[in-house]
């Protein structure tokens, strides 16, 4: 028994040591920290980043809002004016003619 | 536009108490095998392994344990620490194993329970080790840990 087991022990402790030995050399000599490090300083710096674009966002998101109540707004008024020309033109067209009376009420009263 | 909740999980502790605690046990008894302080290694490991055998093995007990601790308590560079504690395991793994099979060799199944904690651990640390690898291999591949 002990033939046969003295050489798989062997084998795991030296396996496993040897595996063990390459990241505490690696830990020893600090290899790859100065990239973490930088990382961790691109991490900060990105992270500022995506707050301002965030915020810039949210801006633009307010202003196009107020824009298009604005824009409603217009489109009311267009229908309006578009109603009055319509009415107008109709008066005009009239058979017989309207008097200028009846044309000045319909502009608004006004000379 | 509604803001997309970042959830920002924060450890409480990154250190594992059972392997904190095991590594000790190591460091504690790997001393006292190495600087001959008590009886000895275990039974089954002197009736099986040859005197030089069974001083390596000490040894690695007491390598295995300071190594693991002090990566598990490192308190500098995190790359360095999740090295040492890789380091740790895979070598935690080694004199844990060999136990359990020395321990199945010597008393068979009448060793069941002890080998089967010394295989259990050796199977956890070498999961561990599995762990802190992908953790080490993204942290050195421009991930960021949290």
């Amino acid at each position: 028994m002990k033939d046969v087991v003295v050489p798989i022990i062997v084998a795991m402790i030296g396996v496993l040591f040897g595996g063990g030995s390459v990241p505490l050399v690696k830990a020893v000599l600090g290899k790859g920290k100065a990239r973490v490090d930088e990382v961790a300083a691109l991490g900060e710096a990105s992270e500022k980043w995506v707050d301002r674009f965030e915020r810039k966002a949210h801006e633009a998101l307010d202003e196009a809002e107020r824009a298009r109540v604005e824009l409603r707004q217009v489109r009311a008024e267009v229908f309006a004016l578009a109603q009055e020309l319509h009415r107008i033109r109709m008066l005009v067209m009239r058979d017989p003619p309207p008097s200028i009376e009846e044309v000045r009420q319909a502009v608004g009263g006004q000379e | 536009m509604d803001q997309v909740p970042r959830t920002v999980i924060v450890l409480t502790s990154r250190r594992h108490p059972g392997q904190a605690l095991l590594y000790f046990l190591s460091v504690v008894q790997g001393l006292t095998f190495v600087t001959h302080l008590s009886v000895g290694p275990p039974q089954s490991l002197q009736a099986i392994l040859p005197p030089w055998l069974l001083a390596v093995w000490s040894w690695s007990l007491l390598v295995s344990g300071g190594v693991g601790l002090t990566g598990e308590f490192w308190p500098w560079h995190i790359l360095t620490s999740l090295r040492m504690r890789l380091a740790g395991a895979l070598m935690a793994a080694a004199p844990a194993s060999a136990f359990c099979l020395a321990a199945f060799a010597y008393a068979g199944v009448t060793a069941a329970y002890a080998a089967g904690v010394l295989g259990v651990w050796a199977a956890a640390c070498l999961w561990r080790a599995a762990q802190l690898s992908v953790d080490i291999g993204r942290l050195t591949g421009g991930s960021v840990i949290v």
